[in-house]
């Protein structure tokens, strides 16, 4: 499964599968620019889980610096459709509480499946 | 002007012009080539008249030859004692055979014995004449003799018996009209023989024509040099002449010839050609401007199209399009208006659509400002607030809402942007409302689960749509206690006691996203003592960027807060001078900001 890496002026992101494991890792700054290509990123992610194979996804966030409410969506809606699958795929968040945005949205993120989510605070 | 005209009337033009100047070139080349054979004729016919004259001078000389040997003239010419009506008569019976003007008879010495023009004469001395005197020494001799009126091409033959010369017979023939014609005959040329500009003989002109007196008079006025051509008009009919000395003619007296060639003869074939090349040309332009009125209306008609597919098109009418005409070029044109109107009809449309989302937006921002509360007045609380929607309308919310002993305050920020964020909002309020209103003395924690319970089935079942809010509901009672619940942004608190920021947060999940939150959402409190501020706020405040790319954040709205509140000044002064902060930070507001100061003040009890 080939997931595009996204490369923004101030976004990046790159994931690969291993051994039944996508790591992702998404670093930088996001601006409003940015969130239809997270949209997209993310949704690459949830398609290379569709086929029964990978268990867990591990996003690492730990140099996301920020995220609007916008992008916080996107990743609501992620969540929503990872819950989805026919079978399922653990997500783990890598998070950095040094961010604001993190140590208070990644949380209730998590809340909205804790079945699925969990967050590791580094 | 119209294309169809101008195309008419320039391809007109060029082929007029075009004919004009074949029919000028080939007239003139015609001519000049005409005239040149014309010279060229008349020398040849000039030639022609000097060699038939020569010609005739060598018959003659075969005649003298002949007759010379006759043995009567001899006799008679050698006999002394022989009368000379003797003389005479052979003469005239000689003369007669063959046909001369002049017959004369001398005897040895040169004296004349027979003249049969003047039948009386006898006895002169003709051997001063070159041409008797020519015949005596060489035996033969000729030549042209001249009279008045006359002139005659002459043969000398010295009559001998063995080599005794006994006399010289001398015989000529008059230069006639008769020579003339002759030579017209052989080359179509009229000729005309002048003796001192008197005319001795001509032939008729062209057409059969004679020369009167008058046109005789004109041409031998003229006085061509050996091969010049001169002109001159006959009869109204012109001429080129040429002419020379008469051949053979070495006497004193002038006496010429001229061959004239009638130059409208020898141009009638020019004419022809021109008149020819005139039907030709008239009918080429007939066909031309027949091919360029067809023409003009080929290329035209595809243009009058194009031109009234622009008028309509001008007129508003963005869905027609240009046909292909079968013309390269004008296909071309129209395929690029074509794109060029498909593209005004998308700007256009696309113009609507912003125009019609804008006025949505309007609409939403208006909402958006028009459900805040009007009246901030809440027992033991001083409360000021602002909202200062960005662009886009971002989905903030703050409410007060009464209840027994205290108040409702509710602050919030619906996920995204837009219409559907405000609606979202304006749902959030409504709802919120109508629960704070009907159970005044519920929890936090069960408004905020209640409320989430219809946001998710209003937003992810009836709008199908994917938002979620963060929100926080507070519970203020008149004692400084405050409780509440939902997850939204920590809430400072500015403590009068120690004049420092408390940050507090706010856990839960959001809301809107699954269907039920009761778990995840606990009552929390918080109290307040007389004198302290606390601070609600949107992320549009803690995520305001500066023009670096840095976030306003935590740290600096507590600097913020804790600056605006140390001298206790009214609210409005403290949300004043945090929102100048923020302003100052972030120029350029990208996100809804709205912020809530209020502060705690000791409730005044009615005795």
């Amino acid at each position: 499964v080939i997931i595009a890496e996204l490369a923004e002026e101030k976004l990046t992101a790159a994931a690969m599968a291993d051994e039944g494991t996508v790591r992702a890792r998404i670093e930088g700054t996001a601006s409003q620019r940015d969130v239809v290509p997270l949209d997209t990123f993310l949704g690459a992610v949830h398609a290379a889980c569709g086929g029964g194979v990978v268990a867990q996804v591990v996003l690492d966030l730990r140099s996301l610096e920020y995220v609007s409410s916008s992008h916080l969506k996107v990743m609501v809606s992620w969540i929503a459709k990872m819950r989805a699958l026919p079978s399922r795929v653990g997500v783990k968040l890598l998070a950095n509480e040094k961010y604001h945005w993190q140590k208070r949205g990644l949380p209730a993120l998590a809340h909205l499946a804790e079945d699925l989510v969990t967050i590791d605070p580094g | 002007v119209r294309l169809r005209s101008a195309i008419l009337v320039g391809v007109s033009l060029v082929v007029a012009a075009v004919m004009v100047a074949m029919v000028w070139s080939l007239s003139t080349l015609v001519r000049s080539e005409a005239r040149q054979q014309l010279v060229d004729e008349l020398e040849r016919n000039r030639q022609v008249f000097e060699e038939l004259q020569a010609y005739r001078q060598s018959l003659f000389r075969q005649e003298i030859r002949v007759v010379a040997e006759e043995p009567r003239l001899k006799a008679v010419a050698a006999t002394e004692e022989i009368t000379h009506e003797t003389v005479l008569g052979v003469a005239r019976e000689l003369r007669r055979a063959i046909a001369s003007e002049l017959f004369l008879i001398t005897d040895g010495e040169g004296r004349l014995l027979a003249d049969v023009a003047e039948a009386e004469a006898s006895g002169g001395d003709l051997s001063g004449l070159p041409l008797v005197a020519q015949a005596l020494a060489r035996g033969e001799a000729e030549g042209v003799w001249t009279e008045a009126r006359a002139a005659y091409q002459v043969q000398a033959k010295r009559l001998a018996f063995g080599t005794t010369p006994v006399g010289v017979l001398v015989i000529g023939h008059r230069l006639d009209d008769r020579v003339a014609q002759t030579v017209r005959r052989q080359t179509g040329s009229t000729v005309v023989v002048l003796l001192e500009g008197e005319v001795l003989a001509s032939s008729s002109l062209e057409g059969g024509r004679r020369l009167e007196a008058q046109q005789a008079a004109q041409v031998a006025a003229l006085r061509p040099r050996a091969g010049e051509q001169v002109e001159i008009e006959l009869l109204g009919e012109r001429y080129l002449a040429s002419g020379a000395p008469f051949p053979g003619h070495a006497g004193e007296r002038d006496l010429r010839y001229v061959v004239l060639r009638s130059l409208a003869h020898a141009e009638a074939l020019r004419h022809d050609l021109v008149e020819a090349v005139y039907v030709v040309a008239a009918l080429g332009l007939f066909l031309a401007l027949v091919l360029a009125v067809i023409l003009s209306r080929r290329m035209a008609r595809p243009v009058d199209r194009l031109v009234a597919f622009a008028g309509r098109v001008g007129a508003g009418e963005l869905e027609a399009r240009a046909r292909p005409d079968g013309v390269v070029e004008l296909d071309a044109l129209a395929a690029a208006m074509n794109r060029m109107v498909t593209e005004l009809e998308r700007s256009r449309s696309d113009l609507a659509q912003k125009e019609r989302l804008e006025n949505e937006l309007e609409i939403a921002r208006r909402l958006q400002l028009s459900i805040l509360p009007r009246d901030l007045d809440a027992p033991g609380l001083k409360i000021a607030a602002a909202m200062r929607p960005a662009g886009e309308v971002g989905g903030d919310y703050y409410d007060l809402l009464p209840a027994p002993g205290g108040c409702w305050i509710g602050v919030g920020d619906v996920a995204g942007h837009g219409l559907s964020a405000g609606v979202v909002m304006l749902m959030v309020q409504s709802i919120v409302s109508a629960l704070a209103r009907e159970r005044g003395d519920a929890r936090p924690s069960e408004v905020v689960t209640r409320l989430n319970e219809v946001l998710h089935d209003n937003i992810r079942h009836r709008l199908e749509n994917d938002e979620h809010v963060t929100f926080s509901l507070l519970r203020f009672e008149e004692g400084g206690r405050v409780s509440f619940a939902g997850a939204h942004e920590d809430i400072v608190v500015w403590r009068a006691k120690d004049r420092r920021c408390e940050l507090i947060a706010t856990p839960g999940t959001w809301l809107g996203a699954v269907a039920s939150i009761e778990r995840h959402t606990p009552d929390s409190e918080l109290s307040l003592s007389v004198g302290d501020v606390m601070v609600l706020y949107t992320d549009g405040v803690t995520e305001a960027l500066s023009a670096g790319g840095e976030l306003f954040g935590m740290e600096r709205l507590c600097q913020a807060v804790s600056g605006a509140a140390n001298d206790e000044p009214p609210v409005e002064t403290i949300r004043d001078r945090v929102l100048a902060a923020v302003e100052a930070f972030s120029p350029e507001q990208r996100d809804d900001v709205t912020l809530l100061v209020i502060r705690y003040e000791a409730v005044e009890r009615r005795a």
